[in-house]
């Protein structure tokens, strides 16, 4: 049995935890992005999904709480309670990831969905309680719909995360597994998730 | 103006207490405490920054969830007539629920941010023995934000200059996979090369950490941590009994 | 002691970047790598820093590198920092930020490895002195100019005093008097130092052996005496920029025909560049 200590010496090395740095800051940074390119997604968990991607599943959690705790400092308070999505987002792109989830883009694509789904069945509760389903985003007018269809709150905020976030995280994947394909190997090789991003016949 | 910048732990403390009691106490002493709040930060160093980025982040969000709960509210069996408009009766009462702890958690958690600075609590955990890199990325994800924004820029730029049209749905992704993919190279490439650097400095040394300056509570910063603790406790004892 | 056994490196393009190298790296040596190409001798550099195989995954690397008798990839990363320290040129990746003030920073160094306070005290505040930045102390780290944040990056690897120091070009960001500073430092250096950097003459007056690296070939010369007299004697084809150029200005003003001799060269020198060995 290896202690916490001596198990984090030996996971998060160097290039992990500058990496995991990095992945907040793609984070934290993705919002200007989206302005600059006039996209209508958020893509802010594209960090943390290549965190998942090139260490594990331990790093990109903690890329994840850490990006929301500094964007509840900088952006909106409100980012401090949406950790257990980032949480969801980390565990499952790290699954993926090592289930070869990046080794085509429609296996990305796919997983994203996936995890897209499974991220607005968990922001769900937290957003409908917490905010009424009201985040003053464009998506805001799928819930005043879902809402004057007669839905209850938690099942409108349900369906406007059900037909948001799985495009959300979809396009997040695919741009995560765009850019690590096009990495050059030598980089890639110096982390340690690099085998899953892979086929298995090729050198 | 009041001077005092506090310890980490008992604003760590003023946080709990705010989350905590954000999800306990009732709409009007929400409202009332908030009020306090705002009144106490008014006073504060960072009064003018705190108010004004309530006023920028809060209002809007409680006014849009007023208007949306009073006017589409499904469950509606009572209706109440303000200003010749028929609002909803358990519309108002969920949205000033909702709006009293939004502004309540909202304006604790501002406050937090800004009677603490981030490298005050890094320094902190670091003195608690706390991994050096949890603290080295703490510290430095803003400032690498700065610098992926700068990137950013410049990729831009040069992205525009070589001609980047954004007209339809297949040149956005085009134009993102353009920018992202050099931003990325260039931010990977760099901390690679930071990985190195800093395993030199000595963060992989397995000898227990000494500190320079190290950091001691005041009596007052043990009070405060008594007190909100004291609330805490409070809390959760009536709150569950009542 | 690093002991460097048949050492060669492949790039992933199948070039050879250093070809069969062999040389011993004794305690107290000061080692100056000299260059035309910055790839190569970081790439030595690296190699005697034990960092190689991950900086450069994909070089074919043949031979071995023993740092006292123990194979340097073997060595924890851990243990080998602590007595193999490699100072990057890049002087902003050395900065990690942590501390908020110049001091702090330099500090964390020792405290990191777990140096009693009042002696970090002592050191930091010396090396501050040494270094000429003593009014930076007080400032935060991420708001100095280029030159003074080389400075502090140096400072706070310098400090660690490790057995083996690598510089890699240092004087890349160093004013004339950062380096005259950082040169009285490195004179009274208990420990081995290597420099690479393509100003060799700054640290001719420092260096009693060099390594040349010359079209993917190692060359090692024990003195600066024997390095000049087969710069003289065109018995290696070296044409580093400032070497060939002090030589000919030395040629030219001393009126010396071509067959140089280094017995005439060498008081030359002394009194073009300084104090030589």
């Amino acid at each position: 049995m290896m202690n916490i200590s001596e198990y984090l010496r030996t996971n998060i090395t160097p290039p992990v935890f500058s990496l995991m740095t990095v992945g907040v800051a793609v984070n934290l940074g993705m919002g200007q992005v989206v302005a600059l390119l006039k996209i209508p997604l958020y893509l802010d968990s594209l960090g943390t999904v290549v965190v998942a991607a090139l260490c594990g599943i331990l790093p990109a959690i903690i890329t994840g709480i850490i990006s929301n705790l500094l964007a509840s400092a900088v952006f909106s308070p409100a980012m401090m309670f949406f950790i257990p999505t980032m949480l969801v987002i980390a565990i499952l792109a790290g699954i993926f990831a090592k289930k070869g989830g990046f080794l085509h883009w429609w296996k990305a694509v796919l997983s994203g969905v996936f995890v897209g789904i499974c991220a607005a069945i968990v922001s769900a509760p937290i957003s409908a309680y917490l905010f009424g389903g009201i985040t003053l985003a464009g998506t805001d007018f799928l819930v005043l719909y879902f809402r004057a269809t007669g839905q209850e709150l938690l099942q409108a905020v349900l369906y406007q995360g059900l037909a948001s976030d799985p495009v959300d995280k979809g396009i997040t994947f695919l741009l995560a597994y765009a850019i690590l394909s096009k990495m050059p190997r030598n980089l890639l090789l110096r982390f340690p998730g690099y085998h899953h991003l892979q086929p298995r016949n090729q050198p | 103006m009041i001077r005092y910048l506090p310890h980490p732990v008992p604003t760590v403390s003023f946080l709990l207490c705010i989350i905590i009691s954000g999800f306990i106490l009732t709409t009007g002493v929400k409202y009332l405490l908030s009020v306090l709040l705002l009144l106490f930060f008014a006073f504060h160093i960072n009064g003018k920054k705190i108010l004004l980025t309530i006023l920028k982040i809060v209002i809007p969000l409680c006014i849009a969830i007023g208007l949306f709960m009073t006017f589409i509210y499904p469950e509606t069996e009572r209706w109440v007539t303000i200003g010749g408009m028929r609002l909803s009766h358990e519309g108002l009462t969920a949205a000033g629920d909702m709006t009293s702890r939004i502004i309540f958690l909202f304006t604790g958690i501002i406050a937090f941010f800004n009677l603490i600075t981030i490298q005050r609590l890094g320094s902190y955990l670091y003195q608690k023995n706390l991994p050096v890199w949890l603290v080295f990325i703490l510290i430095n994800g803003l400032k690498f934000v700065d610098r992926f924004r700068a990137k950013l820029n410049e990729i831009h730029f040069y992205q525009q200059i070589r001609g980047m049209p954004l007209e339809n749905v297949w040149q956005k992704w085009r134009a993102t996979v353009k920018i992202l993919i050099p931003l990325l190279y260039v931010m990977i490439e760099e901390s690679s090369n930071r990985a190195i650097a800093l395993e030199m400095r000595g963060f992989t040394a397995t000898a227990q950490r000494t500190a320079l300056q190290p950091d001691i509570q005041t009596t007052t910063d043990k009070l405060i941590t008594f007190v909100f603790f004291g609330f805490i406790i409070l809390l959760l004892v009536f709150g569950f009994i009542v | 002691m690093i002991q460097v056994k048949k050492f060669s490196c492949i790039d992933e393009f199948g070039s050879p970047v250093i070809v069969d190298a062999s040389f011993t790296v004794h305690n107290t040596d000061r080692v100056a790598i000299l260059s035309r190409s910055q790839e190569s001798s970081t790439i030595l550099c690296h190699a005697l820093a034990g960092i190689l195989h991950r900086t450069h995954p994909l070089h074919k690397i043949e031979g071995s590198i023993f740092y006292n008798d123990r194979s340097i990839e073997e060595i924890d990363s851990h243990e080998r920092t602590n007595s193999i320290v490699y100072v990057l040129p890049n002087s902003d990746m050395l900065i990690s930020g942590v501390k908020d003030t110049v001091f702090g920073e330099i500090a964390l160094s020792l405290e990191l490895i777990g140096v009693e306070p009042n002696v970090i005290r002592a050191r930091v505040s010396h090396i501050l002195q040494q270094l000429d930045i003593e009014r930076l102390a007080d400032r935060d780290p991420d708001n100095l100019s280029g030159g003074e944040r080389h400075k502090v990056a140096l400072a706070s690897m310098i400090i660690r005093r490790p057995d083996v120091l690598i510089l890699d070009n240092p004087s890349m960001f160093l004013d004339v008097t950062g380096v005259t500073n950082l040169l009285n430092i490195l004179r009274n250096y208990e420990g081995t130092i290597i420099i690479a950097d393509p100003n060799p003459y700054i640290w001719s007056g420092l260096s009693n052996r060099f390594i040349v690296i010359e079209n993917e070939h190692i060359e090692v010369f024990n003195s600066a005496k024997t390095l000049i007299g087969a710069l003289g004697n065109q018995i290696i084809p070296l044409e580093l920029p400032s070497w060939t150029g002090l030589y000919l200005k030395l040629r030219d003003t001393l009126e010396l025909n071509d067959e140089i001799d280094s017995t005439h060269c060498l008081p030359a020198l002394r009194a073009v560049s300084g104090a030589l060995p």
